[in-house]
């Protein structure tokens, strides 16, 4: 099959970070299944395969009004894709949901093929939640318009999938397909010595995590579990990877408890490097909380799956879908939602405990490898649409 | 940042576009205190939004060197001239042009709303 892999939201100079992640393992996982692809985007993107990479950028008029150049990125997406669509043919159109944009309704109309809208989150909520929206009928608009024209919509979590069968999405053309991990690029045996001996880590215990300093991430809890932690352990150390909106609450956290000789903030690194840093870590943390409204987490974290195959113990919170991926005390220790006297106790369990640690870590690297590669995610994906094409 | 602009001491507010875009907090930081030179920074100057608004704080920032900076080096000075000579009509046009974004996507997806729900065939 041939895919037009569509990514239509503005990530400026940034392009790393879970979506990236995700965008990657999903090709990564098409090509392994001997299936091609090609990519419209905004802008850059990190894929080994430069030459299927085609850059439709955002129009440089609409540049300082907060939405409307999402909403001029359709015309210039509509105008500039479909010569690129005439002349590759491609099976379906993949496009990740982004906000305002509903140019692949029109374009999988016009070449008369199926649309497949990967959905990572209902926009109206996430600008409503997490964001500041501006013109809210017309996003609502947009995102109806979507749900209606896909012919496949694939959610990474069973919470997400209710969560659009609640806004009246069909649920039969709903997928749940959980995000992924390449277990050959994150194994357990990627030698993290390097970057010890670089941040002058050697003979630490070293608890890590990796992100984009989201709202759910709960890179606060995690702050804020250092000072128990290492009041009672100093051995052990914190290496946070990563860069965000919470970056600053959480190095004032870390100031005003007086901790910051027992952690090593890193800042943002390229998606490559993330293997060494794991590779480093003894105890790998993934603290997520629940949305801010109150309701159920929906997503389905990239890093969890890459902590799981790195074959290394992992302390999460079991909200949504890491509650269906981890078992406490089998691949992973579950920790007590929002709880960091519960998170620094259970650091401090692992790190004095390293046959645990190594129990826990042989299952997790087994459910990565078995359960969720990226490739899975991509057949799940494929055979969906053979199935839809079969009606 | 010490390459641009000659000052002494630096003080660093960190911000981000949602801060940006909403204002008060940064023009209350800006005039917190007199400055002998403003600047933001950013990743990449050809990718950054809002520098109208960016240049507006500029011009109410009271430093007397007032500057954009991205990671690369590159960077654009704050001229008055320029400002009032081709942002603000820049801005305007873009005012206008957005309001017929505004409009005409407002049709355009009532019209694909009606299309999707009497389920005219692809």
């Amino acid at each position: 099959m041939k895919i037009l892999f569509l990514r239509t939201d503005y990530y400026g100079a940034i392009n790393v970070g879970g979506s990236f992640t995700h965008t990657r393992g999903f090709l990564e996982g098409l090509t392994q299944l001997g299936h091609r692809y090609l990519v419209i985007s905004s802008g850059d993107l990190p894929i080994e395969d430069r030459r299927t990479l085609h850059q439709i950028p955002y129009s440089k008029l609409y540049q300082n009004l907060p939405e409307v150049l999402s909403l001029a990125y359709n015309r210039t997406l509509i105008r500039k894709a479909w010569p690129i669509l005439r002349s590759e043919r491609p099976d379906f159109i993949y496009h990740r949901h982004s906000e305002f944009n509903f140019a692949s309704s029109v374009l999988a109309r016009r070449a008369g093929v199926p649309l497949v809208l990967e959905c990572n989150g209902s926009e109206v909520w996430v600008k409503k939640n997490w964001g500041k929206v501006y013109f809210a009928k017309i996003l609502k608009l947009a995102e109806e318009i979507q749900f209606l024209e896909a012919d496949l919509i694939t959610v990474v979590s069973s919470v997400m999938k209710d969560q659009l069968v609640r806004l009246g999405v069909d649920h039969s053309k709903i997928l749940v397909n959980p995000n992924g991990v390449d277990p050959k690029r994150f194994r357990p045996d990627v030698d993290g010595s390097g970057i010890r001996d670089r941040l002058g880590l050697r003979g630490k215990i070293i608890a890590g995590f990796v992100g984009t300093f989201g709202a759910w991430h709960g890179v606060d809890v995690l702050a804020r579990a250092i000072r128990p932690t290492v009041s009672r352990n100093p051995h052990i150390h914190f290496l946070i990877v990563g860069e965000g909106a919470l970056r600053g609450e959480i190095e004032r956290i870390i100031a005003a408890d007086g901790v910051e000789a027992s952690v090593t903030l890193t800042g943002s690194i390229p998606h490559d490097f993330v293997p060494e840093y794991l590779g480093a870590c003894d105890i790998l943390l993934s603290p997520h909380v629940q949305n801010t409204d109150g309701s159920v987490f929906f997503g389905s974290p990239t890093k969890v799956f890459e902590y799981l195959a790195m074959g290394k113990a992992i302390i999460a919170s079991g909200v949504g879908q890491i509650g269906e991926i981890l078992s406490d005390g089998v691949n992973a220790l579950i920790m007590k939602h929002k709880d960091h006297v519960d998170l620094a106790a259970k650091i401090i369990l692992l790190a004095e405990n390293p046959a645990l640690r190594q129990r826990l870590g042989r299952v997790a690297r087994r459910d990565a490898e078995e359960r969720f590669s990226w490739r899975m995610n991509a057949q799940r994906v494929v055979e969906a649409v053979h199935k839809l094409k079969k009606q | 940042m010490q390459e641009y602009v000659n000052v002494t001491g630096m003080e660093v507010l960190a911000t981000d576009e949602k801060v940006i875009v909403q204002g008060k907090k940064i023009l209350r930081d800006l005039r917190l205190r007199s400055y002998d030179a403003v600047c933001f920074g950013c990743k990449s100057l050809g990718l950054q939004r809002y520098q109208f608004i960016l240049k507006t704080y500029l011009l109410a920032a009271k430093g007397r060197q007032r500057l954009i900076v991205d990671e690369a080096g590159n960077l654009v000075r704050f001229s008055l001239r320029r400002y009032l000579a081709v942002d603000v009509p820049m801005f305007l046009f873009e005012l206008l042009a957005s309001g017929v974004v505004l409009l005409s996507s407002y049709l355009c997806l009532r019209l694909l709303r009606y299309q999707a729900f009497r389920n005219f065939p692809k």
